[in-house]
């Protein structure tokens, strides 16, 4: 009797998950906007803010700790766009890294203000505070600066720049898929 | 059916069915707890080596980098290599990478893999899907009503009229002093 309800549960379980996957899928795929390389991609990237991509590139890094974002490299490795897993991801697999994969997502700006800034270090400060003395390591402070340095450098860049902001961007992915080992191996020789 | 009787049943029976959820919430928020001394997710080795100055490492093709490989981790199948910056060659293989500083011939090589149980355990506890949501909001709810009928589960001296009221109280206390000496900072 209970194994046929649980048979009953997991099979009524799969077919909706099935069913309500293809339909999402379908959505995402009509959505998208251009399908790009990375490096076309941060050309025009301020154009597309907001709409749905598709992105090809190789897979740099993924976070270690949570496997919630990864970046992807340019032709020239120099130039690189980072990718948060949407809703749909729990996270990236760590074995993907050194593979070319396609991305569909949503390109997002966070826009860099003073105000941001000022915020960044009310909460480094807080985390300092919470810390105590006593929990506070010779890294820890060494972190400290460092982050300050960069924040320094921002401010400056903020007030040299046209709009009185900077504009970090970033990929919220929805899918994504590792391309075909030989597109692989024509990306590896043209770096 | 008597009212402390029900609560008893509904006590025992939540704690019968939210085992499972109790021990993967405890042991991954363990193991989150502590991000910043280790990693739960992923067990990793790193190694320096020096690299052979036979391989021209400034411009290297697909074949020097499997040799790379093959000498340095020759465990590992080779699937990838690219230059982050002119000094820097990173070599991705199966299950990490070799970063190698290419003025110094210094290379770094990293592994990782899956933390066993750690790994599922902590997938969960991120809330990976929707339906975890509701199973998680569920399991929550559960705790609430655990915990409540839990003060409720025996009578006299050592019920919640007693022993029980002590304990609680010092339970409750516990999170508020650290609210007044951290949040509040009344102290």
């Amino acid at each position: 009797m209970i194994k046929n309800a649980l048979m009953i549960l997991a099979v009524s379980t799969l077919l909706f998950s099935c069913e309500n996957k293809e339909k999402k899928d379908v959505a995402k795929t009509n959505d998208i906007v251009e399908t790009l390389t990375v490096d076309e991609l941060l050309i025009n990237i301020d154009s597309l803010v907001d709409k749905n991509i598709e992105v090809t590139g190789l897979v740099s890094h993924v976070c270690k700790h949570g496997g919630k974002r990864l970046v992807l490299v340019a032709e020239n490795p120099e130039k690189n766009i980072h990718v948060n897993a949407g809703e749909e991801i729990t996270e990236f697999n760590k074995n993907i890294e050194g593979n070319t994969i396609k991305a569909i997502g949503v390109v997002k700006e966070l826009k860099i203000t003073n105000e941001y800034l000022d915020n960044m270090i009310a909460e480094m400060k807080e985390h300092k505070d919470a810390d105590g003395e006593e929990g506070v390591r010779e890294e820890d402070n060494d972190h400290h600066s460092t982050e300050m340095e960069k924040i320094n450098k921002l401010r400056e860049e903020i007030k040299n720049s046209k709009n009185g902001y900077l504009s970090e961007y970033s990929i919220l992915c929805n899918s994504y898929k590792t391309v075909e080992v030989e597109a692989n191996k024509t990306e590896t020789d043209s770096l | 059916m008597k009212l402390r009787k029900l609560n008893r049943i509904i006590h025992r029976d939540l704690g019968y069915i939210f085992f499972g959820l109790t021990i993967i919430y405890a042991l991954s928020g363990i193991a989150l707890n502590h991000l910043n001394n280790w990693n739960p997710n992923y067990i990793i080795h790193s190694k320096e080596f020096k690299i052979n100055n036979k391989y021209n490492l400034t411009n290297i093709d697909k074949q020097i980098a499997v040799d790379i490989t093959n000498e340095i981790a020759p465990n590992e199948g080779f699937k990838n290599f690219y230059y982050p910056s002119k000094e820097v060659l990173k070599i991705f293989i199966k299950n990490g990478n070799i970063i190698i500083n290419t003025n110094t011939r210094i290379a770094l090589l990293e592994t990782s893999k899956r933390r066993p149980i750690f790994h599922q355990f902590n997938y969960l506890h991120y809330n990976p899907r929707k339906w975890w949501t509701i199973i998680s909001d569920t399991f929550a709810i559960a705790l609430m009503i655990l915990a409540i009928s839990g003060l409720f589960i025996i009578k006299g001296k050592k019920g919640i009229t007693g022993r029980g009221a002590w304990l609680t109280t010092i339970g409750i206390f516990v999170p508020i002093l650290f609210l007044l000496i951290y949040y509040w900072k009344i102290f």
